[in-house]
């Protein structure tokens, strides 16, 4: 459950083997490419970074805006398979581009109908919109632009051009005789000699001429029957045409995807070379594999003619951060997609996937306990997985078996109390373990210890991580790190004491406890500088304050980590409320079906249930994310990692 | 208003945030061909279907679109400032007063070369509205000592004895430029301080010296690279850093003799190294990729105003990057040139 170590890979080779090489490298699926060079590195080495022209890029795009007009949904190629490339035939890129104009041809004459439609549609459309802004202004358009000395012209000004028009000096008048959200309509009167000059100011102001619309012809009313009637039967024409155009898709889609598929896999290969650097008719790729993959990596290439693989420590060029592959088992595996919402940990960091796996999961079951509604759960879970692939199916049916064991506890299924009850008769437990309604003092307290219990556990890892970086002030001396996992747990244990009607609060336990762990909390940056470069400094920065200044931000600051400290243990009575919050709900639902008739209570049973899983699963989900991301990750985890992107994996969806 | 109850104006600009362009965005629009295409494709993104919507994409102005998507930016600011009444504190008016630094330099740089029309014709009316200076008073001064004393009342008055003409009859714009910048910063860096939390204030401080930094690089790369200044020369250019051990080894990079030398530096500098590496497209727009980084960073914080801030250079850098896409379809570059322009 960590991270997989890195292998930084050198591959030296004739330049005739590099496209070979880099389809070998995207085959292999392990193999996360840098570039060869850094920008810095450039100018120094003799090899220069290969910067082509990619040649298939423009026929891709080209392709894809053919099959998005076509109605193909080009990211299904992600779905061929690289078997069913070679079935195609097409090898270089002028059989794409003949392919591509073949396929253009063929309903040609319907696309191109669909445009002119569609031109139509918008240039008559325009012509309703300028008649409707005209309406407003009652004047015989022959006489307005017949003057004789006065400059007219007609249009729509934006209107913060409107407002900055007090600005200006020039004699001009702009009438306004309507306005929308975003333009004035109106037009602009000045005298014939400045004709010049206010037209560029006007131009300038994004004034946009209108030129009355040919199509406006006769009464304003009859004109707009006619475009009307025009406009809706061009967009009828346009349902047809699209309904011919699906039914040509659905011929060519199968051999489209191929086509495009493989178009997309040179492309993407074509485009790694961008990374690659030459010289003398060499290359040179640099990128990392996984350690436990790096053997059969090297053998794989070693297949090819002159090329030279050499594998290197990964972190053996400082310019380069290795990317991060976290290493989880079935379990936990579903939960990465949790994890990298927050971000990817970096190489040498910590791993925090079963942690979040095991809170995520047991905390989803107490508040969603439902032993049929796990169950449904579980199974939308299983159809997401096995039937859709989707990545959140495995989270959905470990979150169901977690609801449904803390659903038999509770005794609910389907929001019936007392379904289970002869199961634990059977069993002779004699009655349900957990009796929601009856128990809620422990139910909240149980919540806030499996608080307590959660950001003790993310104070450890906070406390390894800081060890890890060498970060004493995060690792000893910060409020997540040794001194606050001290005092943080002897307060939790005096309370528990006191609440057990013991006292733990004897002067030893209060000074060594809680008042020495507070002064390091309180003077962790000090303390963290003595402990790093053996002097006495208030901050990391000598300029920055003195001793007046520190003490009261550390004031300030200490009242914030205790107020957290008590506000984010208290946030885990969340996680009681939503017992208690699904047992209310399910509540209702019985009641809201008492009161209809016997043949309508299946559906309301059946409806009740289904508004409750939607709404409350999602607010269960939301509020889990929640707790993880700010009660948690805040304390240990920082997302700053790169992640592990292997060539080849997404090499058609890239294009999508 | 405590941390808490500014969780509602971080939930907003998480969802304003979801609504943002994606790489994927990019990648199509980049691929667009013509204005009417990329104003066609916005009208119809979640996050600009409204600003759009009145816009007939092939009749629109490539400026208006310009000025639309800045507008927008700035009409976010005020939303999430006024969104919790937040305008009291001087660090939520960060942009407005950005803008004000941007307007007031502008006009002085017009009413030098005695084309005041120029400056008329671009200031953001939606901008000033919110601004405390008066503007259309500022306009109406003739000469840069006019305009000085104008501003002698106002919070630019330490500004003015440069804005005022020297004994050669001349103001040194370039050297105003750096003194507003400077200005406008230092003032960021003391209301971040005075006025925010000291972990608030600690994630702030580093991205805005963070920026300063990117802003002083690019600068720095552009003199030495085009124009082959000396480091005095880039250092009077520059807006000065606090002087601690990290912005010490920054500052460096001014002496270096040539850019390659200042890349290789910039290398073993941290935060600002994965720079130097990148391969992508122009060291400029690569440098703006650690702004970025460094903003997506503070998205994931729990501090309000880090948030706030780091989502208004995200909006900035959005903006920016559909100028470039826009641009680079008006000088016909291939996809993916324009791909290289753009910070994702």
């Amino acid at each position: 459950m960590g991270i997989e170590k890195m292998v930084l890979v050198n591959i030296v080779g004739d330049m005739s083997q590099l496209d070979n090489t880099l389809g070998k490298c995207c085959e292999s699926g392990c193999f996360h490419i840098e570039p060869a060079l850094s920008r810095s590195n450039e100018n120094r080495s003799e090899f220069k970074m290969l910067s082509e022209e990619n040649p298939y890029t423009n026929t891709l795009r080209r392709f894809g805006e053919l099959c998005r007009k076509l109605g193909i949904d080009v990211s299904s190629a992600a779905a061929v398979k690289a078997a069913s490339y070679s079935e195609t035939g097409y090898k270089t890129l002028y059989d794409f581009e003949r392919y591509v104009d073949s396929l253009e041809r063929e309903p040609g004459a319907l696309l191109d109908e669909k445009r002119d439609c569609y031109k139509e549609i918008s240039e008559k459309g325009a012509a309703i919109k300028q008649l409707n802004h005209l309406k407003g202004m009652n004047a015989n358009f022959e006489q307005v632009f017949s003057c004789e000395y006065t400059h007219i012209k007609l249009g729509k000004l934006p209107i913060d051009s409107f407002e900055k028009l007090e600005y200006y000096d020039e004699v001009f008048f702009f009438i306004p005789f309507d306005k929308d959200k975003q333009f004035y309509w109106g037009m602009y009167f000045c005298a014939n000699k400045d004709k010049a000059v206010v037209d560029e100011i006007f131009q300038t102001l994004y004034f946009e001429p209108v030129t009355v619309s040919p199509y406006i012809q006769g009464t304003p009313e009859k004109a707009l029957e006619e475009l009307n009637d025009a406009v809706n039967r061009r967009s009828l024409r346009v349902e047809q045409i699209d309904e011919e155009l699906a039914r040509f898709s659905k011929e060519k889609s199968e051999e489209v995807l191929k086509v495009y598929a493989q178009l997309a896999l040179r492309d993407n290969t074509f485009g790694l070379r961008k990374k690659a650097a030459a010289v003398n008719g060499k290359f040179y790729v640099k990128g990392f594999v996984p350690k436990n993959m790096s053997e059969d990596f090297k053998k794989q290439l070693s297949k090819l003619k002159s090329i030279s693989v050499t594998l290197l420590p990964a972190d053996s060029e400082p310019d380069l951060t290795p990317p991060t592959k976290l290493k989880n088992g079935w379990f936990s595996r579903p939960y990465i997609s949790v994890v990298e919402m927050y971000g990817v940990p970096v190489y040498n960091g910590i791993n925090p996937t079963l942690f979040v796996a095991l809170s995520f999961t047991l905390l989803f079951g107490i508040m969603f306990g439902d032993l049929g509604q796990g169950f449904v759960v579980f199974l939308a879970g299983l159809f997401m997985s096995l039937k859709l692939k989707n990545k959140y199916g495995g989270l959905l049916t470990r979150c169901g078996l977690s609801s449904m064991f803390f659903g038999f506890m509770y005794g609910s299924f389907f929001g019936f109390e007392d379904f289970l009850d002869p199961v634990y008769e059977a069993i002779g437990w004699g009655k349900k373990p957990l009796e929601i309604f009856d128990q809620t003092t422990f139910i909240l307290i149980s919540a806030v210890a499996i608080g307590v219990a959660i950001i003790l556990m993310s104070m450890i890892l906070n406390i390894v991580t800081g060890f890890k970086q060498h970060d004493y002030e995060k690792a000893i001396f910060g409020c997540n790190g040794i001194a606050g996992i001290i005092f943080y747990s002897s307060v939790a244990a005096a309370l528990v004491g006191r609440l057990a009607g013991f006292s733990l609060t004897t002067p030893m336990y209060v000074i060594f406890l809680i008042v020495i762990p507070l002064i390091c909390i309180f003077c962790r940056v000090p303390f963290s500088i003595a402990a790093k470069y053996k002097r006495w400094q208030l901050s990391e920065d000598p300029e920055e304050g003195g001793i007046g200044n520190f003490i009261v931000e550390n004031f300030f600051e200490m009242f914030e980590f205790l107020l957290s400290y008590v506000s984010n243990t208290l946030s885990f009575l969340r996680v009681g409320g939503f017992v208690l919050c699904h047992a209310g709900m399910m509540l209702v639902v019985m009641t809201l079906m008492d009161g209809f008739s016997a043949a309508a209570q299946p559906i309301v049973l059946v409806v009740g249930n289904a508004f409750v899983m939607a709404m409350e699963g999602m607010i269960v989900a939301i509020q889990l994310i929640r707790l993880e991301f700010y009660e948690v990750f805040s304390r240990f985890y920082e997302g700053d990692g790169k992640p592990f992107e292997p060539v080849g994996t997404k090499l058609v969806s890239d294009t999508e | 208003m405590n941390k808490a109850s500014l969780n509602a104006t971080i939930t907003k600009i998480r969802a304003m945030h979801g609504r943002m362009l994606t790489d994927e965005d990019y990648r199509i629009l980049s691929s667009k061909r013509s204005l009417a295409e990329v104003a066609q494709y916005l009208k119809e993104h979640p996050g600009f279907k409204e600003l759009f919507a009145d816009i007939d994409v092939n009749t629109v102005h490539r400026g208006y679109i310009e000025e639309l998507l800045r507008k927008h930016d700035f009409e976010i600011f005020t939303q999430l400032r006024d969104f919790q009444h937040l305008g009291g504190k001087h660090f939520y008016n960060c942009v407005s007063e950005r803008n004000d630094t941007e307007q007031l330099l502008s006009l002085i740089t017009s009413i030098d070369r005695g084309e005041k029309q120029e400056f008329i014709n671009a200031v953001p009316v939606y901008a000033l509205t919110q601004s405390d200076l008066d503007f259309h008073k500022l306009t109406e001064c003739r000469t840069i000592d006019e305009l000085a004393d104008e501003l002698e009342h106002t919070e630019y008055a330490p500004l003015c004895a440069g804005i005022r003409r020297n004994t050669s009859g001349k103001t040194d714009i370039l050297a105003l430029e750096t003194d507003f910048n400077t200005f406008y910063t230092k003032r960021l860096m003391a209301s971040i301080k005075k006025e925010l939390s000291k972990s608030d204030a600690a994630l702030l401080t580093e991205s805005v010296k963070a920026g300063v930094n990117i802003r002083n690089f690019i600068n720095a790369y552009r003199m030495k690279a085009y124009f082959n200044a000396s480091p005095e020369e880039i250092r009077r250019k520059m807006i000065p850093l606090s002087g601690g051990a990290a912005d010490r080894r920054i500052e460096k990079l001014w002496e270096c003799d040539s850019e390659e030398d200042m890349l290789r530096l910039m290398s073993k500098l941290p935060g600002v190294k994965q720079a130097a590496a990148d391969s992508r497209g122009f060291i400029e727009t690569a440098v703006t990729r650690v702004k970025l980084k460094y903003a997506r960073k503070l998205m994931r914080t729990q501090s309000m105003p880090a948030v706030y801030y780091a989502f208004l250079q995200l909006c900035e850098i959005q903006t920016s990057n559909i100028i470039h896409i826009i641009e680079g379809i008006r000088y016909g570059l291939e996809p993916d040139r324009i791909e290289a322009l753009i910070t994702y």
